[in-house]
């Protein structure tokens, strides 16, 4: 398990390595340095970031890394909000779909989500604002909150803030209702992908003998799912969760940009608008190193799996 | 009364209209305390009839039939989920390669826990738990012991992944006997092991024959491997029961050519195990479903086909003897040559 953990955190560093190499280019084009000792610059420049100092924005003059907080609590506000229902969602109609490979459920969950999927979000963002905020006027499409009630920080998460300040009152239920839309855009293609993750897993395994056996003793097939089907398939889900937070957050961008949501993506978007390159470099930096940790714990997430539900994939119950 | 009475049970295998039907109306009787084999090439659909029995759900597979009785009870008339409990807790069924049927990531104790009776909750938050657990495990070393494994404490702890194939399918096999049930399917159950593993399995088989009164059914592809031990034979040939009767009956006065020709691969070995003399192939090939020969099905392979055999035989069931065929072989016609 250790050297699985100094395995990882050697990819880690290794990732990490070439991001800042692949920034620190970025920032060399974009600052005109005269001809100073590449590497010494390189130094500074990680001794800068390794403080979290990345300069002033040009646009607000503000520091960019008490901004990338402000903002980013509100992407990851709405990227868990999207994600946990629809990570739940996907795993049980993955699973419902695994159960019933071939027959109309499966055809009905699969294809479905193959059209789903196939729907740009922009899209069908602007189909949403259109049709419940336009032309019906049921739920806003703009922001997080109205501008009625106040926007104290408290922790960045604008649901616990306002639970924090009013209690279940006016301004927590404007707040949600807010999140209706974006969420709903947003949840759509993770959904989709863990639906395909979980059921292809979940397929290849409840081919096995083992499971027909399991069904032969006439137990229920939830129980075999969990028993021996989830199990078995734990390992490979896990490893392939990455692309679902990839997908949320490409799309995070999109979906903020269309609802005018206050986080990262809004914030990036416009800096590239007018040539904001600190907030650019910190948002390559940031965003990048979280994608790395993201992705090598997941892996680490899917060989402890690996380990802990004793899978013949490690060394020990290999035949001696 | 027979415990398992199956008139006409058909599979059709494929998708819809161009489904294939590969076992084609076949009535089985299974009696408490018999071993019944069930011989037959590879693809006559034996492994398929087995599915049907338990009726395992299996994408594009189809089955029907016209009676289906366990005991006495009607399980047509059962919706599926009663059913398939109703069948998991009567039948056991063990699946060729006995590895493949164990979970590879939990070890035998697990494995055997799993299909024991529970332990009630009360039991569990109680200050008996430990008793509880220590009896679950005496339980689970005496159903190994039971089918034949001595060191069970190795046994117990360890993966399949570690275990040799004979211990695997006595493990599969003290599953099996664990939910005491009253018929006992299995496939292939020693194709893969070694003469004296596979006696060994065999012994175990007829010991639940004889003492649980368990009946017995066994799929082989191998008369030689199982003729002194089943009780009964049923002779499979593309997807039909070409003969069924006792053993005695069957090895002595076969009536179908398929179950002679089957039979003389046997006999040819003579006692000081020389061939006796040209041992007589069964020339051809199994015909394959897509394209079933009309009339009866042996009939390009049979050396004693006339015209007639044109048309399909049917079933012939006497007091002791049940064959498909329109001139069946003469008592003692097994040692003619042809």
């Amino acid at each position: 398990m250790i050297l699985i953990l100094l395995r990882k955190s050697a990819m880690l560093l290794l990732s990490a390595v070439i991001l800042l190499l692949l920034t620190f280019w970025f920032h060399v084009r974009s600052n005109d340095l005269g001809d100073q000792d590449l590497f010494l610059r390189f130094l500074i420049y990680l001794n800068r970031i390794l403080r979290l100092d990345f300069g002033f924005s040009a646009q607000s003059s503000r520091p960019v890394s008490g901004e990338f907080l402000e903002y980013g609590a509100a992407t990851a506000e709405l990227c868990l909000a999207a994600m946990i229902p629809s990570l739940a969602a996907g795993f049980f109609l993955g699973c419902f779909a695994a159960l019933h490979k071939d027959r109309w459920l499966d055809s009905a969950i699969t294809n479905s989500s193959i059209m789903f999927s196939s729907i740009p979000v922009f899209w069908i963002a602007q189909i949403f604002i259109a049709l419940l905020a336009v032309r019906v006027d049921w739920i806003p499409s703009n922001g997080r909150i109205s501008l009625l009630y106040s926007t104290e920080q408290i922790t960045g998460f604008i649901l616990v803030d306002t639970l924090l300040r009013d209690g279940f009152g006016d301004s927590f239920l404007n707040a949600l209702t807010h999140f209706i839309l974006p969420v709903l855009s947003l949840s759509i293609l993770p959904t989709t992908e863990m639906i395909r993750i979980v059921r292809n897993s979940l397929y290849s395994v409840m081919q096995q003998n083992y499971i027909k056996a399991a069904f032969s003793r006439g137990w229920s097939s939830w129980y075999i799912i969990y028993r021996h089907g989830l199990r078995n398939a734990m390992p490979s889900i896990l490893a392939q969760c990455g692309s679902v937070l990839f997908l949320t957050f490409t799309s995070v961008i999109i979906v903020e940009n269309v609802y005018n949501w206050p986080g990262v993506g809004t914030w990036i978007i416009e800096a590239i608008r007018s040539g904001d390159v600190n907030v650019v470099n910190a948002y390559l930096v940031l965003v990048g190193m979280l994608f790395v940790v993201l992705n090598i714990s997941l892996e680490f997430a899917a060989d402890l799996s690996i380990i802990y539900l004793n899978h013949p994939g490690r060394g020990r119950s290999t035949p001696s | 009364m027979a415990l398992l009475d199956i008139r006409n049970l058909s599979v059709r295998v494929g998708p819809g209209r161009d489904a294939l039907t590969v076992v084609d109306r076949i009535s089985l009787t299974v009696n408490e305390g018999r071993i019944l084999a069930l011989v037959g090439a590879s693809g006559s659909g034996k492994s398929l009839l087995m599915q049907a029995v338990m009726m395992l759900r299996r994408d594009n597979i189809s089955y029907s039939a016209d009676r289906f009785k366990l005991d006495g009870e009607d399980l047509l008339k059962i919706p599926s989920r009663k059913r398939r409990r109703i069948i998991g807790q009567n039948i056991s069924f063990i699946m060729q390669d006995p590895r493949q049927s164990l979970d590879p990531t939990m070890k035998i104790r697990d494995q055997i826990y799993e299909v024991m009776p529970r332990i009630p909750w009360y039991h569990v938050l109680s200050r008996l738990k430990n008793f509880f657990r220590r009896t679950r495990s005496k339980t689970a070393a005496a159903l190994l012991h039971r089918s034949g494994i001595r060191d069970h404490e190795r046994i117990l702890g360890s993966y399949p992944a570690q275990l040799s194939d004979v211990e695997c399918q006595k493990i599969m096999l003290a599953i099996a006997l664990a939910s005491k049930p009253r018929i006992l399917l299995l496939d292939e159950p020693v194709v893969n092991l070694e003469t004296a593993s596979r006696l060994q399995v065999l012994k175990l088989l007829d010991r639940c024959a004889k003492n649980d009164r368990t009946a017995v059914v066994v799929i082989c592809n191998d008369l030689a491997s199982v003729y002194n031990f089943a009780d009964e034979f049923a002779f499979m040939y593309a997807g039909q029961i070409v003969e069924r009767g006792s053993r005695d009956r069957i090895l002595n006065n076969p009536r179908h050519p398929y179950t002679a020709s089957l039979i003389r691969t046997m006999l040819e070995l003579g006692r000081n195990g020389r061939l006796k003399r040209y041992l007589p192939v069964l020339s051809g090939k199994h015909p394959d479903y897509r394209s079933m020969p009309v009339g009866c099905r042996f009939g390009a392979r049979c050396r004693r086909a006339r015209r007639e055999c044109n048309r399909e035989p049917e079933m012939i069931i006497s007091k002791n003897e049940q064959y498909r065929c329109h001139f069946p072989l003469e008592d003692g016609a097994l040692y003619e040559d042809e």
